[in-house]
Parts: C-alpha cells; structure tokens; sequence
C-alpha cells in the first residue's frame, strides 16, 4: 500500500473513523514507518491548532436575532388569511421561498395599484404601472366587494342607493428577466414601505443576473440611500451580478466612504479588494478611497482592513 | 407532554406558525452552528438560517416522515449551505478558481488579510481564526462543507455523506482534498502558535 494511501487512513484514524482491523494494520505499519510517525504527529499538530481556534458556540444574540428575523418572514410568508393573503399562496405555489418571497411584494403592490384603479376609474399616475396593467402578463381576478354602506334601504319603491368599495385581484406571471417584472421589481426595490419586500425583490433580481438597466439603478440607489442595512447589504450583494462599471463603483466607494454602518463598509472594502485583485477597478480610484478610509473610518478594523490593502496595492 | 416533532409538523402543516416555531427552536442552535462556521460573517449565517427554515416551512407538505425530521432538516441546511456558497463564490476572486496554486495561496494573506473576523477575546486566536476563515474560503463548497462538519461539528462521515446525498468515499475524498488544502494554507501558522 502507497504511503499516500496510509496517510488517508491517519486522518481517518484520527477520527476514528477506521474499523479495527485496519487500525490494526496501521498502528503496525506506523510502528516501522518514520515518515507515517511524522505525518500523524503533524496532523494531530495541525488537529491542535483547529481545535485552539474552535469558533465558539453559537452565539445567543446571533440566535434571538435570528429567530426575530424569520419570525418576521413567517408573518409575512403565512399573513393573516385576508384575501390578499389567499392570493398570495395562490400566486407563490411553485416557486422557489426567495422568488416567492419576491413576488409576494410585487404582487401586492400590484393589487394596490389595481385597487386604486377600481375604485376611482381614473388613469394611473404611474405610467409604468399603466404599461404592465396594459400587458398581457397581468391577468385580473373577479372583483370582491366589500363595505356596502346603504345611504337609501328603503325598497318600497324598488330603488336603493349604496356606496362600496371594490378590491380586484390581480396576478402577474411571467420570467424575471421580463421588462415589465423587472420595472415592478425596481419600482418595488425603490418604493416599499416594507424593508422585507424591499429585500424580497433585491433577491429576486439577484438570483436571475436581470440586463436591466432600471433594475441596476434601482439596486445602486438602494446601495446609498435605503435607511435599512439589510437592504443596502443585498443591494450590494446583486449589484456584483452585473458588468462593473463606474455607475457601480462609484456606489461600492460611496458605501465605503459614507455608509454609517460598520458592517456595510466591511462589505465594501471585502468587495473592492477582491475586484483589486481582478484588475476590475483601476489602483488609482482604490488608493484614493483606502486612503481616506484609514484617514477617517473610526472603526479600527476597517482602517487596518484598508491599510492592508494600500500596502498590498503598492508592492 | 412535549410534543413529537411529527406533531408538531402536522400542527405546523394546518397554519400554526407557533407550532412551527416551537420546532424551530428546538433544532436551529445545531443549524446556526453550522451556518456560522460556514458562512464569512454573521449575516451570512443569518442568511443560511433563514433560508433553510423558510424552504422548510414551504416544504412541511413533502416531509412524509419516512426518516427523522432533524434528518430532513440538516439535509436542507446542507443543501442551502452549498448552494448559498455556490452564489458567494461570484464575489471572490482567487478562490472562485479551484486550481492547486496552493502555494501562492499560502504566501499571502497577512494577519488581519481574512475575511470577517469571528468573535474572540483573544487576540491571537482571533487572527488564527481569520487565517482558517480564509483558508476555508478557498475550498470547494462541497470540501468546505466537509472540513466544518468533520472537524467543527464532530458528524461522522457516514452522516455527511446521508446528508449530502453522496457515497461515503465521495465524502472522504472532499475530506482529505480539504485538509491537504487547508494545512498548505496554514503551514506557517505553528509560528504564530509558538
């Protein structure tokens, strides 16, 4: 047998993962075997410096944080059982939980605009939301009235007179990568109240690499403004699916220079030197922006992250 | 009585989302464990996380409890974890490229080069933690998996590989592949040990 193959059977060993005939083979092998002796005592030196290492045990604020934030999913994913929500499940069947996270915020800013449009039959200020309204991927439901209020009930002669509201469920099935989805998409990204929606439509687009170029811009203003920074983050994340070009850069260096969360700027500078080292940004630019960085970040890993990087660019 | 997880299953599969939750929480330490030492950061593993229990819970209708719940459940954290990495891989350079450059591997990253550091008191820790993390950056996903439930979460290979939904010898070839890679990478760190 190859030495190679006795010292796959060390590690395994290690983890006892070896069935006693064989550990018996190899004890006697390592008995006569002054290369074996030395490869098992440098993994179990190698095994040492792991386990000195070992992360912790996860930890409690991470867990809690964790569970709120799927908690706040699974009120979103499960709602409350109102037609909406019936309308939701009805629309998310087969599609993946991120897609269809997704479509849960465009389909139910879908079905606002499609009230308003009910119920006071007037053109849509949007004109984008007038295009998809108009396109053949929407396809309206049956109306559902609610909150008949009689202002005459009174019947003797036939006639009544009554206000409602009406509520018509609208769905919307098409490809991702489809200008109308996308332009809801982006409106979506941009225009939610709903942080999660936000996110959910971000992922949406991410997953698919979408051509659009609204949906870039919807993704770069996101990048620099959203007040979330799990949206900003996910911003950042799908804005790498796209060519770099300096629209996206001059955002990643934004973040880098102006964002106040701490985590946001580690992103960016992870993001920035991995294009570093890929030639995607020119020395200049990263210089300039590392440079103000270790000049003005106050958080001290990220101006030693930063300081690294000068270094790394200048040799 | 505590409740069997079948139970609460079928309880969670009618709408209560409390049902749901109750089983989320006796079984999330184990895959946030496993998300953390996966993921760069705690948003990734925040992000694993999620999306394993969200597909779960949209998936409640095909458990049909032919193995154990927690059985089904690491299995898609497993998936969600190769795939999650799979999409990361976009973002990394160097380490999208599985060649066996492993010594120019070896030669940079300096101290504070890794990745997100994970939370230490000790200084010297941490760096050797920001070290591995980088190391562990430039597996394979599969290898990667591998290495963290092998060495990190103490599953036996036969376990990995059930989950993984592959042989045994595929699991003990990622396993070797990652630790011949993963001690190349590190060699100069018994320096920093001693």
């Amino acid at each position: 047998m190859s030495h190679h193959r006795w010292k796959e059977m060390i590690e395994l060993s290690m983890f006892h993962e070896l069935g006693e005939e064989k550990e018996r083979l190899l004890r006697e092998h390592i008995a006569g075997c002054e290369e074996c002796q030395k490869e098992e005592s440098r993994l179990r030196e190698f095994q040492r410096m792991l386990s000195s290492s070992m992360p912790d045990a996860v930890d409690q604020g991470l867990l809690r944080e964790a569970r709120e934030q799927l908690h706040r999913s699974l009120t979103i994913v499960q709602g409350s059982g109102s037609v909406l929500d019936r309308a939701r499940d009805f629309l998310l069947g087969g599609l993946r939980p991120g897609l269809r996270l997704a479509t849960i915020g465009s389909a139910t800013f879908i079905v606002g605009m499609a009230v308003s449009y009910g119920i006071f039959h007037r053109a849509a200020q949007n004109s984008s939301l007038q295009d998809i309204q108009n396109g053949s991927i929407i396809a309206a439901g049956d109306s559902r009235i609610s909150n008949v209020r009689f202002l005459n009930a009174d019947g003797s002669n036939g006639d009544v007179e009554f206000t409602f509201e009406t509520v018509r469920p609208v769905r919307m099935k098409g490809n991702i990568r489809d200008p109308q989805i996308e332009k809801v998409l982006a409106y979506a990204i941009l225009n939610e109240d709903n942080p999660g929606v936000r996110l959910q439509s971000i992922n949406a687009v991410a997953a698919q690499r979408p051509g659009d170029n609204e949906v870039k811009k919807a993704l770069i203003s996101a990048l620099r403004i959203d007040k979330n920074a799990g949206v900003r983050r996910e911003s950042l994340r799908a804005l790498q699916n796209f060519p770099m070009d300096n629209d996206i850069k001059d955002a990643i260096l934004y973040v880098l220079n102006h964002d106040g969360n701490p985590g946001m700027r580690v992103a960016a500078i992870n993001l920035l030197d991995s294009l570093r080292e890929r030639s995607v940004i020119p020395n200049k630019d990263l210089l300039e922006a590392f440079e103000k960085t270790v000049q003005t970040d106050q958080n001290n890993y990220i101006r030693l992250r930063a300081k690294a990087a000068i270094e790394e660019i200048r040799q | 009585m505590m409740p069997s997880d079948i139970e609460l299953v079928e309880s969670a599969r009618s709408g209560d989302v409390h049902a749901f939750e109750q089983l989320v929480h006796r079984y999330d330490t184990n895959v946030l464990s496993l998300a953390a030492r996966f993921g760069n950061s705690n948003e990734d593993a925040k992000d694993i996380y999620q999306e394993v229990f969200l597909r779960v819970f949209r998936n409640l209708h095909r458990f049909e409890g032919r193995s154990e719940f927690s059985t089904w459940l690491y299995r898609i954290t497993t998936n969600v974890c190769l795939t999650f990495r799979s999409q990361k891989r976009k973002d990394h350079l160097a380490t999208s490229e599985y060649n066996d450059d492993d010594h120019r591997a070896a030669a940079d990253g300096g101290p504070m080069s890794g990745g997100v550091l994970r939370p230490d008191h000790h200084a010297e820790s941490r760096e050797i933690s920001a070290r591995i993390s980088k190391a562990l950056e430039r597996l394979s996903p599969q290898q990667k998996l591998v290495f963290v439930m092998k060495h990190y979460e103490g599953y036996k290979l036969r376990e990995i590989a059930r989950l993984m939904g592959c042989a045994e010898g595929t699991v003990k070839r990622y396993m070797f592949a990652a630790t011949r890679r993963m001690r190349v990478h590190l060699y100069d760190l018994k320096e920093i040990l001693s």
